[in-house]
């Protein structure tokens, strides 16, 4: 998939399936996903910037409810100047799910003045809910900055039982602390169309987290 | 300083009787990890009362309220709370909550993601219609000096100490408890935030017959506030109880004395 | 620039070049060793054989083992100049209150400097406590069922290609076994036991901590060394019993003809404290990521890794640390700074087990890329099968920033010494950790190599 020059492309995706993107000079692609049924097989996402001031925004939001597996990797080349990656990633697993992802972030010896963020954050809401995360960044020139961060936990249990004080259940207050999971990222989609878009996508399984 | 002429907020005269209810703590002991930190503990809390409680660093005051309040991080190994009739000692915090006990977090937690305005009405069961709620919530926030956009910034987020002080009283005040718990709500404030939140917790016990438990480290909070109860925690007891002139005797002499006790 | 280490040895016995069964067992006859060592090196060195190399990490393309030649019995008696003694050594012998090692060189008896009488005497205090402080070799020999008890228990032959390399071929290295509640104060240092003979290619240490002991141990020197062994190949096993603590430190600034490729592993029991703190400086390649088995309850792991990849250098650094019981602890703080077209990789592994209830780790991660032409890798796995367990890993990689420079400069200091100020902040956090007189010494050998840019 090649994006022409100068536009802001918006893609919604509701699983993740081997995909090339070329994205051209002064192009944006925000991309948007919502996974809940999970795939078998490694799933390759292999993004290209090539032209100059390029910028990929990538938010993704996982919810595994029962066996689902989402393994993938997300690879993004950083080929010319000024270009900027934007990737944040939440999971939240229950009863035996699994995510296994890894994420590829190399900036090219002359790609000038690039950027680059990569966040992948996963809660295990399960005993035997599991999480593999690898966050790689290969980079070959000392103009970029680039920055990633992963963690896997559960809901904290100083903020439950802050909320409890205040009179809220145990399971609102889980389900209030699994809602600001997601919206911590959520809040951070400045496109409007993609974040509606998104959260409408979660309503529908918001029985489940919230 | 405390010795100084105490500086008291005008309060209205004419409050009206309320109803009046009694917090029992009997023979409480808690322990934390298998250690016993708070040792048979035993006093009385009514509407309308303000108690003091101060102590050296360890002596067990913080624990003594969290426990109270039922954070799982502690046992009560022995003796009772009750609220009214009502015996509360193994009701979980919510419950708790719902009965009418407020604790006022030493350290607020941070809830990203889930906004002041949302946690506070879902607390309250969301019996108030969203846009009268949201205007009360909002008054209360400006009494205390605080923005009126922090009803829908996520609930502490990113907020200095005195501003997360400032929470717990906003939290205090929309919840409406029967009796609060406030552990070291002056430590990190600034003389303006304390003053604002003395008189906050002057005009509750006053006015709305709330009965208050408070635990100070400074004191200097005292300036603003008229005990109507002193304790001294050493060591997981109560070394002595009195009225204001204890706190002073503290100022003047600190807690050596007791501590001999022990 | 400070001397090379300059070696004075004369050989007495040099095995021939290239690798195989005939060879091993002259080694193992040159040492006279029991049978049983014999059998498991000829054992690892068919494991050898049927292993790979590894597919990722550094090019290990040009390293030829039929050329190597993997065993060179040491003299018995080395001599050292005084100029030749690292700072870092000299310092350590004035805190240790021995002076007189340099008035009896300016005194003039004599232009050698002997470390044997400095050996003895700190042999002496810790005999007295019951630690056994001495080469791999001799352990063998004097303590042959302490030995057996522990030696490959930890980095069995089967790990991987350089371990059971080195279980065929091992020779020097350290044995320390401290006994039940000793408190060993002065870190002890690799220098006092390698004097006695050469720096070994394929070095084996192994380290025992009884319950409740602590020590910590010092391997290397900043200044560099010079080997023309190009293959450097050594294997370290620590066990820390249950309320135990060792720390064991490395500066490695080997010269830029090596190949230096480390298998390091420790096992922490209950409430036991295993700290590395990893300092590489020189070689051509590294390969080393030193692990933590957190076995014990209550056990902590931290691992600190500093590397510096200058040109023509490879840096694969990182940490491993395995969660396998509840209320395990563990931080990983790894700094890189590449320059003149270094390359500077971190490669870790966070894993938590299911039953690692209420396990924490932490992994933070900054490269400093001095130039254009440097390059710096991250490979962090996080690996989380405990629903109750907390993971976090950040990562950044960032150059010199201009607003530091400009800062610096505005006050009076040089773009060099700017650059060296802003360099040695950076590595500040884990040189801070290490004996004082090393961090004095990196400190200046860091400032060195910003400079000399």
């Amino acid at each position: 998939m090649t994006i022409q020059e100068n536009e802001t492309s918006k893609k919604i995706l509701n699983t993740l399936t081997n995909g090339t993107i070329h994205i051209q000079k002064n192009t944006h692609l925000v991309l948007g996903g919502v996974f809940l049924k999970g795939w078998q097989t490694r799933a390759h996402l292999d993004i290209f910037l090539e032209g100059e001031g390029a910028r990929f925004d990538c938010f993704f939001f996982i919810l595994g409810v029962k066996k689902e597996t989402f393994p993938f990797t997300v690879s993004i080349k950083h080929i010319a100047d000024h270009t900027t990656s934007f990737v944040v990633m939440r999971s939240i697993l229950f009863n035996e799910s699994k995510v296994d992802s890894h994420g590829f972030i190399r900036v090219e010896h002359d790609a000038e003045d690039t950027n680059t963020s990569f966040s992948h954050h996963a809660l295990l809401a399960s005993e035997k809910a599991s999480a593999t995360l690898l966050p790689v960044l290969e980079i070959h020139t000392n103009s970029s900055q680039a920055h990633h961060s992963t963690s896997v936990a559960q809901v904290d249990a100083d903020a439950c039982w802050y909320l409890m004080s205040r009179g809220i259940s145990e399971k609102n207050a889980n389900k209030l602390l699994l809602q600001g999971f997601f919206e911590q990222d959520m809040k951070k989609i400045t496109d409007q169309n993609v974040r509606h878009t998104l959260e409408k996508k979660l309503q529908s399984f918001r029985h489940i987290y919230a | 300083m405390i010795s100084e002429k105490p500086i008291y907020p005008k309060v209205s005269m004419n409050s009206a009787r309320k109803k009046r209810h009694t917090l029992v703590i009997k023979n409480i002991s808690v322990s934390a990890n298998g250690v016993r930190i708070v040792k048979n503990i035993s006093f009385t809390v009514k509407s309308g009362e303000l108690h003091i409680i101060m102590g050296p660093n360890g002596s067990g005051k913080s624990t003594l309220l969290n426990a109270l309040m039922g954070n799982p991080k502690y046992c009560i190994e022995s003796g009772f709370l009750k609220l009214d009739a009502t015996p509360i000692t193994k009701f979980s915090p919510d419950a708790r909550a719902k009965k009418g006990l407020f604790l006022g977090f030493q350290y607020p937690v941070e809830i990203p993601g889930a906004s002041l305005g949302s946690v506070l009405r879902m607390a309250r069961g969301r019996t108030c219609a969203p846009a009268e709620f949201s205007k009360e919530l909002k008054g209360i926030l400006t009494s205390l000096h605080m923005k009126e956009d922090a009803y829908s910034h996520a609930l502490n987020e990113g907020y200095s100490g005195g501003e997360k002080k400032k929470s717990e009283i906003v939290q205090m005040l929309a919840l409406k408890p029967k009796f609060a718990l406030l552990d070291e709500i002056d430590s990190g404030l600034d003389v303006d935030a304390l003053q604002t939140i003395a008189n906050a917790i002057q005009i509750a016990v006053i006015e709305k017959g709330m009965g208050v438990v408070l635990v100070t480290h400074y004191s200097r909070i005292l300036s603003y506030l008229k005990p109507d109860k002193v304790h001294i925690f050493v060591k997981g007891k109560i070394a002595a109880s009195g009225g204001r002139g204890l706190a002073e005797e503290i100022e003047k002499n600190g807690y050596k004395k007791y501590e001999k006790q022990f | 620039m400070k001397s090379n280490f300059k070696t004075k040895t004369k050989s007495v016995y040099e095995a021939q070049k290239g690798l195989n069964q005939h060879v091993i067992q002259e080694i193992s006859a040159q040492k006279n060793e029991p049978q049983w060592m014999r059998d498991m090196r000829l054992r690892a060195y068919q494991i050898f054989l049927q292993k790979s190399l590894p597919a990722w990490g550094g090019d290990l393309s040009t390293l030829d083992f039929d050329s190597l030649c993997y065993y060179v019995r040491p003299q018995e008696k080395r001599e050292t100049a005084w100029e030749d003694v690292p700072q870092e050594i000299k310092e350590t012998f004035e805190k240790l209150g021995v002076p007189e090692a340099e008035r009896k060189f300016l005194a003039g008896t004599g232009a050698q400097f002997e470390s044997e009488v400095i050996y003895h005497s700190l042999m002496d205090s810790l005999q007295k406590k019951g630690v056994i402080f001495m080469a791999t070799d001799d352990a063998l020999r004097e303590h042959p069922d302490l030995f057996k008890k522990y030696f490959c228990t930890v980095v069995p032959s089967q790990d991987n290609k350089f371990a059971a390399l080195n279980t065929a071929v091992w020779s020097g290295g350290t044995f320390l076994y401290v006994p039940k509640g000793v408190h060993i104060d002065l870190p002890l240092q690799a220098y006092f036991r390698i004097n006695r003979q050469n720096m070994g290619q394929f070095e084996r240490t192994l380290i025992i901590a009884e319950e409740g002991s602590s020590v910590h141990y010092v391997e290397g020197c900043t200044a560099p060394t010079y080997t023309t062994d190009s293959l450097h190949s050594a294997v370290v096993e620590i066990i820390v019993k249950d309320h135990a603590r060792v720390q064991y430190t490395t500066v490695q600034n080997w010269s830029k003809n090596v190949y230096n490729l480390v298998t390091k592993r420790a096992v922490a029991y209950k409430n036991a404290e295993m700290m590395w703190l990893d300092c590489n400086l020189g070689s051509k390649l590294t390969m080393k990521y030193p692990a933590i088995y957190l076995r014990g309850e209550g056990a902590r792991g931290e691992i600190q890794s500093l590397a510096l990849a200058g040109n023509g250098q490879h840096q694969d650094a990182g940490a491993k640390i395995i969660h396998c019981a509840p209320h395990t602890r563990s931080t990983i703080m790894a700094r890189s700074i590449s320059k003149d077209g270094g390359r500077s990789s971190y490669r870790g592994l966070v894993r938590i087990q299911r039953g690692a209830v209420g396990s924490a780790s932490r992994v933070v991660c900054n490269a400093l890329l001095l130039d254009d032409d440097s390059i710096s890798d991250t490979y962090p796995l996080s690996d989380v099968k405990e629903q109750t367990a907390a993971v976090a890993h950040e990562a950044s990689v960032a150059r010199i920033r201009d607003d530091q420079l400009f800062y610096l400069t505005s006050r009076g200091l040089s773009e060099d010494e700017a650059a060296s100020a802003i360099v040695n902040g950076f590595a500040s956090p884990i040189v801070k950790k290490l004996p004082m007189e090393y961090a004095l010494e990196l400190n200046r050998l860091l400032a060195m190599e910003v400079s000399a840019q």
